[in-house]
């Protein structure tokens, strides 16, 4: 066939068939509106929860060294309008200035010199309220107020850093990006680079953590920092002594829940997308139907099979592309109407839905889709005995092996293309291509198992209405398998979909700090514990937690010096200096006789030596670094005493509770005489940390406390966001899908009006044919719907522990509801499709079949 | 049941001009020299699974059309006619025995090669019209013409869209037409593509008597001016007189045949010759050569 007859032959062959192929293009555009949607959305969503996770590190990007980023080093080459503060973080001892001769009462703090403007994002709470440039002139400092209490001192003062005087210009209420509380060593003191420049601490430079802050101009987009964050990771020199920080490595609370929201994100896109391609094949299917006999009659006028395919192929794809295009404008009004409906989870301004790549995406994957979901019910045109036109019964032409083959193969690959297009990952590619092929046949098979168990089953017994439907049920022939195929892979995923849902969000929910402490105390003196205590419980303080630290140093590992183990390394390679880091600091032991409730013991077991040696037990990651076993014997350093300790336990601890939990636990008794100070963990009401460092200062000045509120506030918030979003753009998927079934089931249902005025004809009544009809579709929708709950328990149970790294719940009550929900939908959706058979004469649907 | 006989294939050489071809436009019709029958059907049986046993439909049939005949099937409800149509167009196939169309056997075609055989040798008309919903009057009648390959095909569509008295309703759609007209469009597309042979089931069947008529007599006339072979499938003895010959189908058998006789007998010595003569080039020539001259 010429190509300009085939063209005119698609045009002519279309003309009757656009309306009926409305299903198909809603079906199609449905699914592709969610990928747009979720694609535009899942990136606003991710440039909203960057508003917020970026104050906490007050900065888009942080370059984090401890050496000075090295000369000739730029890292904001090639992009423009990138502003940059410079910030010198080290520990050292300050003082008060002498008085009457005597040298003043001195305190260990951290020590912060900022050049540039600081911070970017957040906010810097100061006493005056005014910005921290302007307060910090060379010779000038602003510090937290516990130090003025400790060293008796007041605004205005002189404060002796680095030997050297700086008037105290302000005070430090909060500190955005001070999330760290483990290695804290003392009270925060702000002065300027120039200040930092006029004292000899930099000269010894051992213990200076450098950083970079950068901020990017306003409105770009969360993946172009990312990029800029990977090409400087790629491009610095020495990376071993440089750490490149993003928004989402400034809290190891949300790092692992972003990194999950994100491929939940993925799962999204890639299941409306696989929702919307089974809507097509079903529309294709039930519009085809429809076209048996015209097909008969082209092949019966010469028309090759082949070209006939071709014919409905060009269809399809114009069907696909119709369909892709009111897909896109549906999910670029979905987004636009967003921000307007809900402003808690999409700031006003984060939506960008003109987007041309995204959109040509959108385009390419739902006619992709259109095209291969079509591919198996199409080969059914090679299929279609030209005999029909004389005997509409005759049976279909039998399978080309050669056509199944390469049905079959382009299927797949189509499916492997896309899902890889659309996860941007061949591993995740072939991970979900696998999953839905092993799917389908486990779905065929069952459905195979129970259309013949009911074949066999006796039905004699049954009422007449029950007998009709299982019958229908069992009838011969490819429809009703082919139908619970389809809905039960569409209520697997839309099942499976919502499973993972309701565990993320719920997951996200309960991470949600709202019992977490609000604020740390250390350097608590043993004997200050029951008045500190006594303190904390007037104020109204709940949770109140108290471990032991007692400080320490490895020395040795199963006899082998610490020097040794660090001595045999080159220094240059970066997980050996992270080793050597870990070998070499200070280690925080405490004792306790049971562990808190976020430890779970992997390996070994509590206090379980038998020759009663003094144990010591080791959190998973701590081990894993230093490689520690059970059985290992670690000696330290306490105040001088060499104390040999036996691994007996390896522990899992949930750091993201923000209770306090320690790398090393020692057994107790055996560290109880040791030289130590206490570390407490309280909620108090909302304002009363200010109150209770008052407090402190006044009765117990050596001791600081460390306010987390404002951190918990900002993590909770960024979590809320996450759960919003999860539920938000989880729900819609799961509606989109619900509509494409709808549509499907819809569709093959349409082609049961002859069938409709054939037993309207016998005598039947409208109610009869309506329950006749229902009965049927519901125990169809039950035996898809039970299958496919069967398959999304597991398949979400997948997801949820392999995936998300989360612990699997089988939730009965849900499938249940599925279940039944596939019934209720598919007796809805047929019978809603056989409304018009049902209100028009019989004589009308029999003429025109 | 027709069997062969020295007298008959005698006889039937000599029949060709003798064909009721007068009206055909075109002085002489270029007669092959060797004579290859237009349809052969030899032992030709076609069986259906019906309730877990098999019904014979179609049973040993033996039967050679020339070119140019008019051939009616009769037979009651369930004697095997439209099946006995469907295998001679390749629609379906035969559960052993052979057909040949222009001694060429068709039963080793694929799907394909079947198709492009109908749409070089055949074309249809059926009791249901089978008109496309989607195209108009004058695209139904275009679409074999140009599928065909016909030169001018519009041309083509208009001069037979006028033939049977459709000129200015080649723009409707099949369900804004009656359906005597609609049976005329598919007269008319039945001859667009200048098929040798016509295949005909029951035209008649779903039109009232005066409909029936004039669709009978324009498919006769058109038959005449095209130099068509015809096969016509009627229960209607009246329809089945205007044809040179009449098979009577029972049970899947023929029971008798009336008129013509055959030009060529169905025995095993002729078919062997049929098939030598269809494997030299020039069979192809034949197969095409009453179009070849008609009409042009």
């Amino acid at each position: 066939m010429r190509a300009s007859l085939y063209l005119r032959t698609l045009g002519r062959e279309s003309r009757g068939t656009r309306a009926r192929l409305a299903f198909f293009v809603a079906c199609l555009s449905v699914g592709v509106a969610a990928v747009v949607a979720v694609a535009g959305l899942s990136s606003s969503l991710d440039d909203g929860i960057r508003v917020e996770a970026r104050q906490l590190l007050a900065a888009d990007l942080a370059i984090v060294g401890n050496r000075p980023l090295p000369a000739g080093f730029d890292p904001t080459a090639g992009t423009a309008g990138v502003e940059e503060t410079r910030i010198e973080e080290a520990p050292t001892v300050v003082a008060a200035p002498p008085r009457a001769g005597r040298p003043g009462p001195s305190q260990l703090v951290e020590l912060k010199a900022v050049t540039g403007a600081y911070p970017f994002y957040g906010t810097l709470v100061l006493k005056p309220a005014r910005p921290l440039a302007e307060l910090l002139a060379p010779d000038a400092t602003v510090v937290a107020s516990d130090l003025l209490a400790r060293l008796h001192l007041r605004l205005g003062d002189d404060l002796r850093i680095g030997g050297l005087d700086f008037r105290i210009a302000g005070v430090v209420v909060s500190e955005p990006d001070r999330v760290g509380v483990s290695f804290t060593v003392g009270p925060r003191v702000f002065i300027s680079g120039a200040g930092l420049a006029r004292t000899p601490l930099m000269g010894r430079g051992s213990r200076i953590s450098h950083r970079l802050l950068l901020k990017f101009p306003p409105g770009t987009p969360g993946t172009r920092i990312q990029a800029v964050a990977e090409r400087l990771k790629q491009t610095i020199p020495d990376p071993a002594f440089y750490r490149v920080e993003t928004y989402r490595d400034a809290q190891p609370a949300l790092r692992e829940n972003l990194a999950r929201v994100e491929r939940f994100l993925g799962l999204v896109a890639l299941l409306s997308l696989f929702v919307g391609g089974i809507g097509v094949a079903e529309s294709v299917r039930a519009w085809l139907a429809g076209r048996l006999d015209a097909i008969a009659v082209l092949k019966c006028l010469g028309m090759r099979p082949r070209e006939i395919f071709l014919l409905y192929l060009g269809q399809t794809a114009l069907l696909g592309l119709a369909g892709s295009l009111v897909g896109i404008a549906a999910g670029v009004a979905v987004q636009q109407l967003l921000p307007g409906l809900f402003p808690d989870l999409i700031p006003a301004g984060m939506v960008h839905p003109w987007q041309p790549l995204a959109l040509l995406r959108g385009l390419g994957l739902g006619a992709g889709v259109a095209i291969l979901f079509s591919l198996a019910p199409l080969s059914a045109v090679l299929r279609v005995p030209p005999v029909r036109v004389l005997r509409r019964e005759a049976e279909p032409l039998p399978r080309h092996p050669l056509a199944s083959l390469v049905t079959g193969v382009t299927l797949i690959a189509g499916i492997l293309g896309l899902a890889s297009v659309q996860s941007r990952s061949w591993l995740l590619g072939v991970q979900f291509t696998g999953g839905v092929l092993l799917v389908t046949v486990v779905l065929a098979a069952a459905a195979l198992l129970i259309v013949r168990a009911v074949r066999r089953m006796p039905r004699d017994f049954a009422r007449p209405w029950l007998r009709q439907g299982l019958a229908a049920l069992a009838r011969p022939g490819a429809a009703t398998f082919g139908a619970i195929v389809a809905l039960g892979l569409g209520v697997l995923v839309v099942l499976a979909m919502s499973l993972v849902e309701r565990r993320l969000a719920g997951e996200f929910a309960r991470q949600l700090p709202t019992d977490a402490p609000s604020a740390f105390l250390i350097d608590i003196q043993p004997d200050q514990w029951p008045g500190v205590r006594g303190l904390l419980e007037r104020a109204g303080a709940r949770r109140i937690e108290s471990v032991p630290v007692v400080p320490s140093r490895l020395t040795a590992i199963d006899g082998v010096s610490v020097d040794d183990l660090t001595g045999a390394r080159s220094p240059h390679r970066p997980k050996d200096r992270n080793r050597r880091w870990m070998l070499t600091r200070e280690q925080r032991l405490t004792y306790m006789r049971t562990l808190p409730p976020d430890n779970v013991v992997i390996a070994g077991a509590l206090w379980s030596d038998p020759a009663h040696r003094p144990e010591v037990s080791v959190e998973e990651s701590f081990a894993e670094d230093l490689k520690l076993h059970l059985g290992t014997v670690l000696r330290f350093d306490v105040e001088g005493v060499p104390i040999d300790l036996v691994v007996t336990s390896i522990r899992k601890v949930n750091w993201r509770s923000f209770g306090i939990n320690f790398s090393l636990v020692v057994e107790p008794g055996v560290l109880d005489q040791a030289p130590q100070q206490r570390f407490a963990a309280v909620r108090l009401p909302p304002g009363g940390e200010q109150r209770m460092q008052d407090l402190l200062a006044a009765t117990y000045p050596n001791v600081t406390v460390l306010r987390i509120r404002e951190l918990l506030e900002k993590v909770g918030k960024v979590l809320n966001r996450i759960s919003l979003g999860v539920r938000f753009l989880g729900g819609f998927t799961v509606l989109a899908g619900i509509a494409i079934l709808a549509g499907a089931i819809s569709a093959g249902s349409a082609r049961r009006s002859h069938e409709v005025a054939l037993l309207k004809t016998l005598g039947m009544t409208r109610r009869g044919v309506v329950s006749h009809f229902a009965v049927e579709y519901a125990l169809i929708g039950l035996v898809a719907g039970a299958i496919g709950a069967c398959g999304a328990a597991a398949l979400a149970w997948g997801v949820v522990t392999r995936g998300f790294n989360l612990t699997g719940q089988l939730e009965p009550w849900p499938l249940a509801i599925g279940v039944a929900a596939s019934a209720a939908l598919t007796v809805a959706a047929g019978l809603a499709a056989s409304v018009r058979a049902l209100q028009r004469r019989p004589i009308e649907m029999l003429r025109t079949e | 049941m027709p069997t062969a006989s020295p007298s008959a294939t005698a006889a039937s050489a000599a029949a060709v001009p003798s064909i009721k071809v007068p009206s055909i436009e075109v002085p002489s019709i270029e007669v092959p020299r060797v004579e290859v029958p237009r349809i052969e059907l030899i032992r030709l049986t076609r069986r259906l699974p019906s309730g877990g046993r098999e019904l014979t439909i179609v049973d040993a049939v033996d039967l050679t059309i020339p070119a140019g005949q008019f051939v009616a099937v009769l037979g009651p409800s369930g004697s095997g006619k439209s099946t006995l149509l469907a295998l001679m167009a390749g629609l379906d196939r035969p559960t052993s025995g052979e057909v040949r169309i222009d001694g060429r056997p068709i039963s080793g075609l694929s799907e394909d090669e079947l198709a492009l055989l109908r749409r070089h040798q055949i074309g249809f008309v059926f009791q249901s019209f089978q008109l496309l919903g989607n195209l108009t009057a004058r695209e139904n009648v275009l679409l074999p013409a140009e599928l065909r390959g016909l030169p001018d095909p519009p041309a083509r569509a208009d001069e037979l869209l006028a033939a049977v008295g459709l000129a200015d309703r080649g723009h409707h759609y099949p369900s804004q037409l009656s359906g005597g007209e609609q049976q005329r469009v598919a007269l008319a597309r039945a001859f667009a593509a200048r098929p040798p042979i016509l295949l005909a089931d029951e035209p008649t069947g779903n039109l009232d008597g005066a409909t029936g008529r004039i669709v009978l007599d324009l498919m006769t006339g058109l038959r005449r001016r095209e130099g068509t072979t015809l096969v016509l499938v009627t229960h209607d003895a009246a329809v089945a007189a205007l044809a040179d010959r009449q098979i009577h189908l029972l049970d899947g058998r023929i029971e008798r045949a009336t008129g013509l006789p055959e030009l060529t007998a169905a025995g095993p010595e002729t078919a062997a010759a049929a098939a030598a003569a269809a494997a030299t080039p020039d069979a192809a020539v034949h197969a095409e050569s009453p179009m070849a001259v008609v009409g042009r």
